[in-house]
Parts: structure tokens; C-alpha cells; sequence
């Protein structure tokens, strides 16, 4: 197994820290996190609630920033970049499915999928055209004028892959997207991101449920705001 | 251009805000729909206004003054009760002295005569007596019939001219030329018809004065003490302030004044007029604009309180936008733009609900008035882009709110 650098990786934490102030204390959510991802690779982020997995996956997503510790994300480190910086890279690199969907209840599928163009500054043609074959690729091109709520579960996390994947980003980074499905149609999900893993998607998959993580093919497990365990599954 | 392409979704997020809350939408909308109503009915009227002044105005000349015991530019009352008379001496001292003036006129008024033909009646009539310089002074034109003649003027013929009020009112279908009609219970022959003047204040313009001989108005009403007004018509509008300067320097002479004494009689000319004019026009119009103003502020805290319940039910709506990359500025943008979406929606409704009110306030309530109010376009525009200003002012606050939430916080939101 090839050695993970920042240069080799598509992310790479390096001794992250994430430490929260509650009043006077100080509370440590991450306690010197090393971990990097290579390109096409399928990853799932382990742990229980409070063992800092959330915190994590928010540090990959830019949505926060760490306390200290280096994050080099395609090699360049973005630990100190500004908001304008990081929304920048959440709108290019990072395509996010969420545990609840997270779609705009009042537009419809194809004005969801085209949102992430429309903040990338994509001209109006060329943002519906993809928008139309992201739908195409999750098969729920005969939906698109359908709001959120005319959709079923399933549905509405397979328009939220669509819009993660439009502006063809460097990783698929999924929080418990099986959280809020049955099991069967959690299942499908899970069919549908080995599919994309094996189109050359990266994944990164956060999750606590042992039987979905396994999905992945290594496993990384946190605990205490630490790597707890690092294991290649598949 | 990145948000042109969000235009329609904050049109139709405004507009679901609108319908999914009505009544709030409303009253935080009413505050800017009565400012902006207010200004573009105030712009109607004050354009309606000026247009009537200008017409009334055009009835009086400019360059020439009047020698009057009044000053018409307001004072003291009881002051210019005391002040002595004007004297009709007066009119030839001022005739050999004075070198800059074109023509003289010399006329007594009386108000509130009463006017009679048959069984018709005219109420508050001016009787205006005047001598042969009138016709120079004054804008006065014959429409029918004649002006009187010198023989006329000397002699206290009892002949008259009449305006066009009283003409149509006490002779409605017939031609007043030749008739007798009688100037409180004085009867006098209509030799001419003064043409129509128009406009706000016909009561004091000639469409409602009879003009006859000054010694005719003397037999008429007797003699003793009467003030006259001299009118003095300047020789070249350019200078007329020479000619004004010339006139106060010889009644002072007549009058005997000392050069710190104040003035013991008005010169008085249309130019003063036209300021009161201007004052109460200034005066309602900043009237107007104080309301709408008001209005602006009431309604623009409207849309400040109604954009804020907006982010905060929209705070997770937030997270997810930058968490697919939208960026502070973007935000601002959008919320900045749903506030001007709501207050230009106000300002339409305003405009919507004012044009059939000056449609209809012109055909039905000024239908017989001089007076005519039309939409004006100009105060309209004024009027949205107060609107616009007003969305974008109080949605500042709202839009940085939410421009600065917290993309974890805001996600985790429910």
C-alpha cells in the first residue's frame, strides 16, 4: 500500500486539532488527526456520536476550519484560506449528499441540481444542459420538474447525488445518506455509490452503522478525537 | 453574471413570502404603498397646480406696478388699515415726474357686489372703475362688444365690460351686448365681454368683475374717500426694477417720507404673487414628502423585521447554499434582492391604486374645475426609486445576517 503524502493525496489532514470554546473550557472535538485519501479511493469515517466524526467531516467538507494542523486538499494547503476561498472549494471540489437531503423544497429537481452551477457562474444553457444529465446519470431525468416533497426518499437522495455531482468535484463526501431511507432503498443508494466508485469517483462515507461502512472498501474509525483504527476492508 | 440567473427565484420567493403570509405581507407593504401613493398623488396635484398658477399668472403682466394702499406681499393689517389714503393727484405728480414709465392706469375696486339680470343673479362680484390707461396695464382682451370710449370714460356713461363668469351666468342663452343689468341695484348697459381667463382664482380675475368708467363707479357708489390703485407699466420688462425703484423714490416725495421711514403705502406687483404661489407649493410639497417619508421609514422597518423572520426560516435553506459554494457576497445579494422585490412590489401597488385615483378624481370631482390632475409619470419613477432605496437600506441588515451565519450552525438548523 502506497504511503499517503499531501502530494500523492486528494486530501490529507495532518495532526488537526479542533478545539471548541464552551464559556471558559476548552473543549477538544479532534486531538491530532493524521489521515489522507488517495483519488478513487472509497472511505468510509466510523465512529459514535462525540467521538468527533461530525467535526471531521465538516474540516474535510470547508465548512470549518481546524485550530491548528495542516489540510492539503489536491496538494494545496487550505487550512488558512478565507470564506470567499473555501466556498470556492465546497462549490468546485466537494459534492455533499446529507443524511436529510438538504434540497430546496421550493425548487424543483433540476433547479436543485443547477444551483451549485448557478453559484460557479455557469452560463444559463450550458448549466441546465448538465443539470439535465446529472438527472440523467442518478435516472431521474423524467422528474425534473418535480419539487422535493412530489419526490420519494430514495428520490430526493439520488436528485441530492445529482447536484453533489454536477460540478464534477474531486470527492463525493456522503453523512449518513442511508440515515433517513428504509433498508431497502438504503441499499439501492449503496449499489448506486459503488457504481460511482467504480466510474473513478472518490468517496469519503460517514456513518455509525457498522453493516453501511463496510460498503466502503477501508474503513476508518475515530474515537475520542482521535484515529482509532485504520483498516483496508475490501 | 452570476445572479441574474437567481432573478426569477427571488421573484417567486418574494412572491411565495407574500402568499404564505398575506396579512404580515401586507401591513409591512402598506407603510411603503401610502409613501409612495402619498408622493405620486401629491406630484399630481402640485403639477395640476403649478399648471393653473401659470395660466392664472399669464392673466397679469409682470412689468407693471401697482401703487395700492395694500401690500399684497401680507404685513401687518391694522398697519395698512391706518395708512392714509391714495389720492388721485397722486396719478398726475407720478405722470410729469417719473421718466421710466410706459403708460399709467388709475381704478378703484369694490369687492362683493352683487350683479343682476331679470330674475338671475351673480354674488361677489369685483366693480372695478378704470380710466382710459387700463387697457395698457392691464392683460384684459374684448371678446364681444367694445371697450368704452373717451366720451364714455369723461362723461360717467353708465356702460360696462363683463367676464366670462358673469356673462354665462346671467345670460345664458342670449347675448348680454345692449343689455341693462344692474351692479348693486346701479344699472348700467353691457357694452363689451371680457374673454375668458381662467384658472384657479377666477374669482379675482376678471371673468368675475364688472369694469365700467372710474367716474361712473363714482356716481355709482359715491365719492368720498376712496383709495385708488395706480398702475404703472414699466417701459422695458428688463429694467422694470428701475422703473419700481423710480415709483417708491416719488411717492416717497408725495408722501413726504424720510429715507428711514418705513413705507406708508404697497407697491405691489404679480412677482409677489408667484412667491406666495411658490410658498405654498414649497409648503405642500414638503408636507408630502414628510408623509411619504414617514411612510418609507414605517414600511422599510417592515421589510427589515419581515427579511429577518425570513433568514432565520431560512437559516438551514442558508447552510445548504454555502455549502454547494454560494459565497457572502452571493447571499447579500439574493436577500438584498428579495427586499427590493417586496418593496418594489409595494411601490407597483401604490402606482396601480394611484392611477385610476387621479383617473377618476380629474373625470368625477374636477370635471367642472380649471383645475386638472393627470398621472404624473415623473413623480411615479421618483416614487419607485424611493422604493427601490428603501428595500435595499433596510435589507442590508438582514442580508449581512445572513451572509455571515455559520455553515455548520446553519445546517444543523431545524
Amino acid at each position: 500500500m502506497e504511503q499517503y503524502t499531501p502530494a500523492n493525496s486528494v486530501i490529507y489532514l495532518e495532526d488537526i486539532f479542533r478545539v471548541y470554546h464552551m464559556g471558559a473550557e476548552e473543549v477538544y472535538a479532534l486531538r491530532g488527526v493524521t489521515v489522507g485519501v488517495h483519488r478513487n479511493e472509497y472511505v468510509a469515517i466510523m465512529g459514535p456520536s462525540g467521538s468527533g466524526k461530525s467535526t471531521l467531516m465538516n474540516l474535510i467538507g470547508c465548512l470549518d476550519t481546524p485550530s491548528s494542523g495542516n489540510y492539503f486538499f489536491n496538494g494545496a494547503n487550505v487550512a488558512g484560506l478565507d470564506d470567499n476561498e473555501l466556498a470556492e472549494i465546497r462549490n468546485k471540489e466537494i459534492g455533499f449528499v446529507f443524511q436529510t437531503f438538504n434540497l430546496l423544497p421550493r425548487s424543483d429537481a433540476l433547479h436543485n441540481v443547477e444551483l451549485p452551477l448557478v453559484y460557479a457562474g455557469i452560463k444559463k444553457e450550458e448549466r441546465l444542459e448538465r443539470a439535465y444529465q446529472a438527472l440523467e446519470m442518478v435516472g431521474l431525468s423524467d422528474r425534473a420538474t418535480h419539487k422535493p416533497n412530489e419526490l420519494s426518499g430514495g428520490q430526493r437522495q439520488r436528485v441530492a447525488i445529482a447536484r453533489a455531482l454536477v460540478t464534477r468535484p474531486s470527492i463525493l463526501l456522503a453523512d449518513e445518506p442511508t440515515g433517513n431511507l428504509d433498508t431497502k432503498t438504503g441499499e439501492d443508494i449503496m449499489r448506486f455509490f459503488e457504481e460511482l466508485h467504480a466510474k473513478g469517483n472518490t468517496i469519503i462515507l460517514v456513518t455509525h452503522e457498522e453493516d453501511i461502512a463496510h460498503h466502503a472498501h477501508r474503513i476508518v474509525r475515530i474515537r475520542d478525537g482521535k484515529v482509532e483504527r485504520d483498516e483496508v476492508t475490501r | 453574471m452570476k445572479f441574474i440567473g437567481d432573478t426569477r427565484e427571488s421573484l417567486s420567493i418574494a412572491l411565495t413570502a407574500v402568499r404564505a403570509n398575506p396579512l404580515r405581507s401586507t401591513l409591512t407593504m402598506l407603510g411603503i404603498i401610502i409613501g409612495i401613493f402619498t408622493i405620486t398623488l401629491m406630484g399630481a396635484f402640485l403639477n395640476g397646480m403649478d399648471h393653473l398658477f401659470r395660466q392664472t399668472a399669464s392673466s397679469m403682466k409682470t412689468d407693471v406696478y401697482y401703487v395700492d394702499k395694500w401690500s399684497w406681499g401680507g404685513g401687518d393689517w391694522r398697519l395698512m388699515r391706518n395708512r392714509p389714503d391714495i389720492q388721485e393727484e397722486y396719478l398726475n405728480q407720478l405722470q410729469a415726474k417719473m421718466t421710466t414709465a410706459a403708460s399709467f392706469s388709475m381704478s378703484i375696486g369694490k369687492w362683493g357686489q352683487n350683479v343682476k339680470y331679470k330674475n338671475r343673479s351673480v354674488q361677489f362680484v369685483t366693480a372695478d372703475g378704470v380710466n382710459e390707461g387700463y387697457l395698457q396695464t392691464e392683460s384684459m382682451n374684448i371678446q364681444y362688444g367694445r371697450f368704452f370710449t373717451s366720451a364714455e370714460l369723461l362723461s360717467a356713461r353708465p356702460v360696462c365690460v363683463i367676464g366670462y363668469e358673469i356673462a354665462s351666468k346671467l345670460f345664458p342663452n342670449t347675448s348680454p351686448l345692449g343689455e341693462v343689468i344692474r351692479v348693486s341695484g346701479y344699472p348700467l348697459q353691457v357694452i363689451g365681454i371680457a374673454k375668458r381667463v381662467g384658472g384657479l382664482f377666477s374669482v379675482f380675475t376678471i371673468d368675475n368683475t364688472v369694469v365700467m368708467p372710474y367716474r361712473t363707479l363714482q356716481t355709482a357708489f359715491g365719492q368720498k374717500h376712496q383709495s385708488v390703485t395706480i398702475g404703472v407699466k414699466a417701459k422695458s420688462v428688463e429694467h422694470k426694477l428701475d422703473t419700481k425703484d423710480e415709483l417708491e423714490f416719488y411717492m416717497r416725495q408725495i408722501r413726504k417720507l424720510k429715507p428711514n421711514d418705513q413705507l406708508n403705502f404697497g407697491i405691489n406687483n404679480q412677482d409677489q404673487f408667484n412667491e406666495q404661489i411658490d410658498k405654498i407649493s414649497g409648503l405642500l410639497s414638503t408636507v408630502g414628502f414628510l408623509i411619504t417619508g414617514l411612510s418609507l421609514l414605517v414600511g422599510g422597518i417592515g421589510i427589515m423585521n419581515i427579511m429577518y423572520v425570513s433568514v432565520k426560516e431560512r437559516t438551514r435553506e442558508i447552510g445548504i447554499r454555502k455549502a454547494i459554494g454560494a459565497t457572502r457576497r452571493s447571499l447579500v445579494f439574493q436577500f438584498l434582492y428579495e427586499a427590493t422585490i417586496l418593496a418594489l412590489l409595494a411601490g407597483a401597488i401604490a402606482l396601480a391604486l394611484a392611477y385610476p385615483v387621479t383617473v377618476l378624481a380629474n373625470n368625477l370631482l374636477l370635471s367642472d374645475s380649471d383645475l386638472q390632475i393627470a398621472f404624473p409619470i415623473a413623480y411615479a419613477g421618483l416614487g419607485l426609486g424611493l422604493a427601490i432605496a428603501t428595500g435595499i437600506i433596510f435589507g442590508l441588515a438582514p442580508a449581512l445576517r445572513a451572509s455571515r451565519l455559520d455553515p455548520v450552525d446553519a445546517l444543523r438548523y431545524e
